[in-house]
């Protein structure tokens, strides 16, 4: 990634990697349901990788 | 644990007459054709997706296995000008079952992609810093240090909603005029302290502008106390989905 120069402080990796995880884990195509795989009974489609999102993501709270 | 073999990990949907050249450290990266699109699938890494659900997994390994998402998507981007990321963690049985579900919606997708040609998602987010500046002035008091002492706080706070009033239309407006230079825009979940966040999808030929409205926006901000963090460009995530998809 670029790093466009009106990054502000604090920048760095924490705060990129909430923007990535924002993107890759809440936006993108979603496939439909009838094609969903179950790996050993996982089901990755379906996971709310949301829980995580918000584990990883916690600190962005804190100024 | 029981895995289909020919499962695979689907990263993006490209113009079906892309050319994908090999991507490094990622032999297994190949492209499956859907009528009018392509997709761009992989094998995927079961143990480390499968520890995803573990709720002892460590939050680095979410943050790897979205860096080399990430890193694959903008590998394709670079050669293809214009791609649908997937999300993280789209698995199917097989590349039949991928070019099943991809022909489906074809035409829409392919449509979506000549949209997205030539424009980048940026991120814009505003955020207030823990004191923003304040004017200092000198305590007049009143008769008696009680009322001396109300007065001043009453002060304090009609001073602090001001400032929170204004820096949330600064904030507003520094938005609308960075998004003026988009084509679309979608709105992030924010957080506290979080005045704006957005992605936006700007022209390639815009992005000039679009850093130097940025700067001049960061400068006008920090007056008031407020952060600007512009971040990009991304591949667009933000702008991928379909009419109907949730």
């Amino acid at each position: 990634m670029t790093e466009p120069d009106v990054w502000t402080e604090p920048a760095g990796p924490a705060l990129g990697l909430v923007d990535l995880l924002d993107r890759v884990v809440e936006r993108g195509v979603v496939v439909s349901g009838d094609v969903v795989i179950a790996l050993a009974g996982i089901d990755l489609i379906r996971l709310d990788l949301r829980a995580l999102l918000v584990g990883v993501v916690g600190r962005r709270e804190a100024p | 644990m029981t895995v289909p073999e020919r499962c695979v990990y689907l990263y993006a949907v490209v113009p079906a007459r892309t050319s994908l050249p090999p991507i490094e450290g990622r032999p297994d990266i190949r492209l499956v054709p859907a009528g009018d699109v392509a997709l761009v699938v992989g094998t995927p890494d079961i143990a480390a997706l499968s520890r995803i659900n573990d709720p002892e997994s460590d939050s680095r390994e979410l943050a790897e296995l979205a860096r080399r998402h990430d890193a694959v998507v903008r590998a394709v981007m670079s050669v293809s000008g214009s791609v649908l990321p997937f999300r993280l963690a789209t698995v199917v049985a097989d590349e039949d079952a991928a070019s099943d579900f991809a022909r489906r919606h074809a035409t829409e997708y392919a449509d979506l992609l000549r949209r997205l040609a030539g424009a980048g998602e940026w991120g814009v987010r505003i955020t207030a810093e823990r004191t923003a500046p304040a004017a200092g002035r000198p305590d007049r008091g009143g008769d008696r240090p009680g009322t001396a002492h109300l007065d001043r706080r009453r002060r304090e706070l009609a001073e602090s909603q001001r400032r929170a009033d204004d820096r949330t239309e600064v904030a507003a407006r520094a938005a609308r005029e960075l998004g003026g230079l988009a084509v679309d825009s979608v709105r992030g979940h924010g957080g506290v302290s979080v005045l704006v966040d957005e992605s936006y999808l700007v022209r390639d030929a815009d992005t000039d502008r679009l850093l130097d409205t940025a700067r001049r926006v960061r400068d006008r901000l920090a007056r008031y106390g407020l952060l600007l963090r512009l971040s990009g460009p991304w591949p667009p995530y933000s702008f991928s989905r379909l009419g109907g998809d949730p």
